[in-house]
């Protein structure tokens, strides 16, 4: 995570010298700022530990009301290391409440189920995109599908009796599982 | 990638596919695998492809893109009924359909090992690409490209004599077999035999053939059954034969008899290399079997072209068949 600790700061560290263009997707009424709550993208976990930081920033959230803060007085980077070790739905069960029918800008895009659980809190959820933005999809699980169709057809081939299939299909699947540390290693990272 | 990388890529997979299943090729479908393999790059007017095609690549560069619809699944699936199906119905064959499919998907997939990726699944903005992580993808032109080009080339080479004999002959041959030398004394069928060994009599069973039945006591002698039998007993007759019983599978069918390819002396220099299984396929004299063996590819392959030519009971028994 990219973000300062100080509680008077900015938020979120930026890149100097480079802005980025970000176009909205969802036509609407803008809003104040003051009034927008403003995270960066990220997984579920990390979208729900930036809106509880904004939360906190804004005065709503009372850190005491999670339990990893064990009733103490926390600064942000204590609070933010009591969000990570908490589970998400303790995190949900204290965000709802405090931040139900509240705006959300989020810098770029969610993964699926961060927007799920973002929209089941009550926010209204708005993603700003890059206008250049890509969208890659990473087709190496399709590896993992083709061993499991050479570990089925192993199979197949002892019930059709059939000896070369058991074989080609033998060393697809040692090929694979061979490689497979490798194979996770190619898998696109979660954050590109 | 550079024309050159797609063509060498679309033919190792070619000979991949080829080796992995049951399709038998000639040059037509090398040739179909070529042709396909560059078509996706119609959409680009740098490629070979668009300067050949001059304004038609650039109007369909303005429409699509390059590596829109035409690096799309959608495009690889119209491409093989239009272009696929047409050759299968033409040559009766379904190698060359297969081998378009092969082709256009080599290309797709070449494509989405390099930076850019493709849109694979158009019209979807989505970019397909493989392996994920831009640290293992090609960069086209570059020295990746170099490395990916000499990869395939290596395995194309490999894959080649492979693909001729098929996986399951790879298997037999690296198997090995037994070499036995013997006097045919008594031709049975046109497919069956007794060698002398030693001084053992053993009855053998040609792999791979079958011609029509004369001496089964149950079944009607087949049309073209007794020129089978004249020519083995003519050519086979109190002649040293080299048998080769290969090691994989059966070395005896239910009836006893040895399973064994025989080989003749034609030149007359001591070297048994004629395969006079072959001979009877290729006369017209016999049809293939259909279990695995170490020359089945071959033994199809000669039977398609005796059939093609009408010779022998292809042409004298319209009823038989393969």
């Amino acid at each position: 995570m990219d973000f300062d600790t100080t509680r008077g700061g900015d938020g979120f560290r930026r890149e100097s010298g480079r802005v980025p263009n970000l176009a909205t997707v969802k036509a609407g009424r803008p809003s104040p700022e003051d009034e927008a709550f403003r995270i960066p993208a990220g997984s579920r976990k990390a979208a729900l530990v930036h809106l509880a930081l904004e939360a906190w920033r804004a005065g709503l959230l009372d850190p005491r009301a999670l339990g990893e803060v064990r009733g103490r007085e926390v600064d942000q980077a204590g609070l933010q290391r009591a969000l990570y070790r908490s589970s998400m739905g303790e995190i949900e069960h204290t965000l709802g409440p405090v931040v139900r029918g509240r705006r959300l800008v989020v810098e770029g895009r969610l993964a699926g189920t961060g927007r799920t659980a973002l929209e089941r809190l009550g926010v209204e959820v708005e993603e700003l995109r890059l206008d250049d933005e890509k969208r890659y999809i990473d087709m190496t699980p399709a590896i993992f599908v083709l061993a499991a169709i050479a570990m089925a057809v192993r199979y197949i081939s002892l019930g059709l009796d059939d000896q070369d299939l058991y074989i080609l299909a033998g060393i697809a699947f040692a090929l694979m599982y061979g490689l497979r540390p490798f194979f996770f290693k190619m898998q696109r990272p979660r954050d590109q | 990638m550079k024309v050159v990388t797609h063509l060498i890529f679309a033919e190792c997979c070619w000979f991949a596919t080829s080796a992995i299943f049951d399709v038998h090729y000639e040059t037509p479908a090398v040739l179909a695998t070529a042709a396909t393999a560059v078509l996706p790059d119609a959409d680009h007017p740098r490629s070979w492809l668009g300067h050949q095609l001059g304004s038609i690549s650039e109007e369909l560069n303005r429409l699509f893109g390059h590596r829109g619809f035409l690096h799309s699944l959608l495009a690889l699936m119209l491409v093989t009924l239009a272009l696929g199906l047409p050759l299968w119905w033409i040559t009766g064959r379904i190698s060359p359909a297969t081998a378009v499919f092969v082709g256009y998907g080599s290309h797709l997939f070449a494509d989405m090992m390099t930076l850019g990726g493709v849109r694979l699944f158009w019209p979807s903005r989505l970019i397909a690409v493989f392996p994920g992580r831009d640290d293992y993808r090609v960069r086209t032109g570059g020295s990746s490209e170099r490395v990916f080009v000499a990869f395939a080339l290596v395995f194309a080479l490999l894959l080649y004599p492979v693909s001729r004999v098929g996986f399951e002959g790879l298997i037999y041959r690296l198997g090995g077999s037994d070499q036995l030398y013997g006097t045919v004394t008594k031709v049975s069928d046109g497919d069956t035999i007794t060698v002398e060994i030693g001084e053992r009599s053993t009855p053998v069973r040609l792999i791979g053939v079958d011609t029509p039945e004369t001496v089964a006591p149950d079944q009607p002698i087949g049309c073209f059954g007794h020129r089978a039998s004249d020519y083995t007993r003519q050519t086979l007759t109190k002649r040293i034969v080299r048998l080769e019983i290969p090691r994989i599978g059966d070395s005896e069918d239910a009836y006893g008899r040895t399973l064994a390819y025989v080989y003749l002396d034609t030149n007359g220099d001591g070297r048994y290399e004629h395969l006079f299984n072959e001979d009877l396929i290729t006369s017209g004299l016999a049809r293939t079997t259909t279990f695995s063996h170490a020359h089945r590819r071959e033994f199809e392959r000669l039977r398609e072209e005796a059939e093609s030519r009408e010779v022998g009971l292809w042409r004298a028994c319209p009823d038989v068949s393969t």
